[in-house]
């Protein structure tokens, strides 16, 4: 009898001690939860103002704080050719999800379209992408960054 | 510990580390098969709740995941050289001297570890050369070894 209630004291403790350390591993992961976000969108910011620099000769002038920032509206007036900006994150095997930017702009009426595409693992995935994945069990999620004429915010879900 | 306790304790914790390491394979399959069999099968609430339980796991485990190879990358970092020499005492024992350059915060110290151990003990590839050769003294690149470990287990995480 007493070896019995020793062992399920030892089962109760070790499924104590095993919570305990899950709630304090998933506190410590919504705390770098956040600059994994933060490394996404700095990211996602500097390509994009990668891309925009090719545009520059038709631009008027390009404010590179504002668009590190995410402050994608300023498009509307520095590059008026732009159309729409997409980001695309599309599971491509289990442990890459591939990160594709497409930049829509028009030249002498035509529609042109410059992309950017990476691949990050899933690890470095935003969770809110990440639960999104697995909650709505999509193989692409598509976002709309930048509308033209729209009022816009950055990263706005489509 | 008993024989049993340490046999469970081995079990789970292989388990766990299995888990780790093949996470995102784990989270497509039931992604894309378990969640929406138990969706057909016991309806939507259930399926948001099993979904929403996997969630949380992959906030825990991905986390754990990249303190792991944050820890490995932080290994290959410090631990510059690091080599043991074995010498073949007599039949049944050898003495294995190990050797670390530790770049410890830039300075770097020499670690040196001497031990005699029992021929069973030391590894098959090195036993395995002093046979062959003929050898009563052989080194061994632990560094390189563990590297090399380190980088499978990373490639292992990320494929």
């Amino acid at each position: 009898m007493l070896i019995f209630i020793k062992k399920i004291l030892f089962v109760g403790l070790s499924v104590s001690i095993g919570y305990y350390l899950l709630r304090v591993l998933n506190k410590k992961a919504k705390e770098e939860q956040k600059i994994i976000e933060k490394e996404f969108k700095d990211n996602t910011c500097k390509v994009l103002y990668k891309i925009f620099e090719e545009f520059k000769e038709e631009s008027l002038e390009l404010n590179k704080k504002d668009i590190l920032k995410g402050k994608l509206e300023i498009i509307n007036i520095v590059l008026p050719n732009i159309i729409r900006i997409e980001l695309l994150l599309r599971k491509k095997k289990a442990s890459f999800v591939s990160k594709k930017i497409n930049v829509l702009y028009s030249q002498k009426n035509e529609m042109k379209c410059k992309s950017f595409e990476e691949e990050i693992s899933w690890d470095n995935v935003p969770k809110v992408n990440r639960d999104e994945f697995i909650i709505e069990n999509n193989k692409t999620i598509a976002y709309i960054l930048f509308e033209k004429g729209d009022d816009n915010e950055c990263m706005e879900k489509d | 510990m008993e024989p049993f306790t340490a046999t469970i304790y081995f079990v789970l914790g292989g388990i766990a580390a299995a888990v780790i390491i093949l996470w995102p394979i784990i989270v497509d399959i039931i992604q894309q098969r378990i969640i929406p069999y138990v969706r057909r099968i016991m309806g939507n609430s259930v399926a948001e709740v099993l979904a929403s339980f996997v969630c949380f796991l992959d906030r825990t485990i991905t986390f754990v995941r990249r303190q792991a190879k944050k820890l490995l990358k932080y290994f290959q970092g410090v631990i510059l050289k690091m080599d043991t020499t074995y010498i073949k005492l007599d039949e049944n024992n050898m003495s294995a001297t190990t050797q670390a350059y530790v770049n410890n915060s830039g300075k770097v110290s020499k670690l040196t570890i001497e031990e005699e151990i029992a021929y069973e003990d030391v590894p098959a590839d090195i036993r395995e050369k002093m046979i062959s050769l003929n050898f009563k003294k052989t080194t061994s690149n632990d560094l390189e070894i563990i590297n090399k470990r380190a980088e499978d287990l990373i490639m292992e995480m990320e494929y």
